[in-house]
């Protein structure tokens, strides 16, 4: 796996209850995800009905293939192979190239009129964001044809951890709470998720924003912004999402306290939150893996900012 | 310096349009906006920019005649503090209606909204302008205290320089209002900020208008539109400046991937046996 790495700086201005991703995906919306799969392990069906399951290790790829002969024994290859991680640049979607050869057929006996054949190939590209669609070409001594592979089940997030980072340092950011999120697979994969695309939306529970009033120039917050964020952006934080700002910044901090009465503090938002996983390779499509709530609250002389239960507080100014 | 830039001031150019648009109403659907609120023209962009599928950014007024002024207190807040003001522009209500797609259309559409928020009677006047290929809704005039009329500039339109450098977003907005403060005599303090604020970005001016700068800034930290809604508070006498995300883009299409037919097995991995 080759990555490039970037430092990462613990400062952020959250100018909103939230949150913003990595470069590319600045801004609510689609962005390009430019992390590669480092890690195809799963149970790929293509379209020649072979089933590939495959552990991935490293650049290493090991396995085997099985396919159905109508009548007779299920044949199954022993599969090696490897994968080819792009170096990550920001502007280029990230794309893992493959090739996946199998050989040793059991039983490699004629059977049904058909015998198999000793080796035959798959080799293509894995798409990023739902890590489980490739596509590319087959090749055995009978010849060479496109196919694509999907992989079933996905891999479903079993839960996700919520760790607190600190609040900003740089004017404007003192008041705003930067988290970082770590996906735990069931698999107990520490770099599974590395290359999918994780949302955020708002979710059905209970809205609301306490220290807003009406034509106040600091916006209600009872929506996220619909922010994306691509798992493993950096090389040293596998299945890690990079960062979720939570909290007013100081310039909003300022106007709330400016202009309401100190009886009107502490003043609250809170947003459900749910987050959403992409599926089916670039697609679009996204399936939630969990929910929680975000909360903010200004004091007179303290900010509270929490996620999914996590809680800091600061003193400002 | 901006690629197009066009003002419509005018009434006797509204007038035209408005002629324009009743003449051609009967002939298409029509779907109108309204918006009641403190800032009833700005809630209405919000709305308006979906539908057309155009950025448009908007600037308060500098609100200072009382009778422009709301006071928005509760009972509970000047129980607990009397005399306690809440003074935020009054609240009114404006609509406009959305004719069509073209250009044309667009801008009847806004200066809709603008000739409405005139006929309410509601606080400032406002004009229309294009520019880095979105619209910008913008402040003419305002009830001075004394009760007259007085012009007023877009602050956005400032002419401002920045040193060539590479910033932190965050530090590249900061530069850009704090330059517009220093140009204009106002303060500008930055409010919704939708980006990641350390991205690094490489940024300079040379006395450009403040939009221009801000909307290089924006294309270089997002891939959808992104607009901004400045607004005035009449008791600090301060812009907020608030960047949001821009209309919600029309859902692509997205080709299907090519059809690759399953292969009947035993298929390829076998040969069959002479």
């Amino acid at each position: 796996m080759i990555r490039l790495f970037r430092t990462l700086f613990l400062t952020g201005l959250g100018a909103s209850l939230l949150c913003f991703g990595q470069p590319g995906c600045g801004s609510p919306g689609a962005c390009v995800n430019p992390v590669s799969v480092d890690n195809i392990t799963g149970t790929w069906t293509d379209t020649t009905n072979a089933t590939w399951s495959l552990t991935s290790s490293g650049t290493s790829v090991s396995g085997s293939v099985s396919v159905p002969n109508p009548g007779c024994p299920t044949v199954t290859w022993t599969v090696s192979g490897s994968i080819t991680v792009p170096l990550q640049s920001d502007s280029v979607q990230g794309s893992t190239s493959f090739t996946w050869n199998a050989s040793s057929p059991n039983p490699s006996g004629t059977c049904g009129g058909f015998t198999p054949f000793t080796s035959a190939s798959l080799a293509g590209t894995v798409q990023n964001n739902g890590n489980d669609k490739a596509s590319g070409t087959f090749t055995s001594p009978g010849g060479s044809f496109a196919t694509t592979a999907t992989k079933s089940p996905t891999d479903a997030v079993m839960s996700e951890t919520t760790n607190f980072v600190g609040f900003g340092t740089g004017t404007g950011y003192l008041t705003v709470g930067q988290f970082r999120q770590v996906l735990n697979s069931s698999s107990g994969s520490t770099n599974i998720f590395n290359g999918r695309q994780v949302s955020e939306t708002t979710g059905t529970g209970t809205a609301f924003d306490h220290c807003w009033f009406p034509g106040s120039t600091v916006p209600k917050f009872v929506t996220v912004q619909g922010s994306t964020w691509n798992v493993g952006y950096y090389s040293t934080l596998d299945n890690y999402w990079v960062d979720d700002y939570i909290g007013w910044n100081t310039f909003q901090v300022d106007y709330y306290r400016n202009h309401l009465t100190p009886s009107s503090f502490p003043c609250d938002a809170q947003i459900p939150q749910v987050m959403n996983i992409a599926t089916n390779g670039t697609s679009g499509s996204t399936t939630q893996y969990t929910s929680d709530t975000i909360t903010s609250t200004i004091d007179t002389t303290t900010v509270t900012v929490s996620r999914a239960g996590v809680a800091a507080l600061t003193s400002y100014p | 310096m901006s690629i197009y830039n066009r003002s419509i001031p005018g009434s006797i150019f509204i007038s035209f349009l408005y002629i324009l648009t009743v003449c051609t109403l009967s002939a298409q659907t029509v779907n109108s906006v309204v918006n009641a609120d403190h800032r009833p023209l700005a809630g209405a962009v919000d709305k308006l920019q979906d539908g057309l599928q155009v950025t448009i950014n908007y600037e308060d007024a500098p609100y200072e005649h009382s009778g422009d002024l709301q006071d928005v207190s509760t009972p509970q807040q000047r129980a607990a503090s009397p005399g306690f003001r809440l003074l935020v522009p009054v609240k009114g209500e404006v609509s406009t209606v959305v004719t069509g797609a073209s250009d044309a259309d667009k801008m009847v559409s806004i200066l809709g909204l603008l000739n409405s928020h005139r006929n309410a009677g509601l606080p400032g006047d406002f004009t229309v302008e294009q520019a880095n290929g979105a619209y910008y809704v913008i402040p003419i005039k305002v009830k001075a205290a004394n009760g007259s009329m007085r012009d007023v500039s877009s602050v956005m339109r400032t002419p401002i320089s920045l040193a060539s450098g590479e910033r932190q977003a965050i530090d590249a907005e900061a530069a850009i209002v704090n330059a517009i403060g220093k140009a204009a005599g106002v303060k500008i303090v930055i409010g919704s900020f939708p980006f990641r604020p350390v991205t690094k970005v490489t940024l300079a001016a040379d006395r450009e208008p403040a939009r221009d700068v801000l909307a290089r800034l924006f294309t270089k930290l997002s891939q959808t539109p992104v607009c901004y809604r400045l607004l005035y508070d009449p008791m600090m006498r301060e812009y907020m400046l608030n960047v949001q995300a821009g209309q919600k883009p029309a859902v692509p299409v997205r080709p299907a991937d090519p059809a690759i037919p399953t292969v009947q097995t035993p298929g390829p991995f076998f040969k069959k046996a002479n």
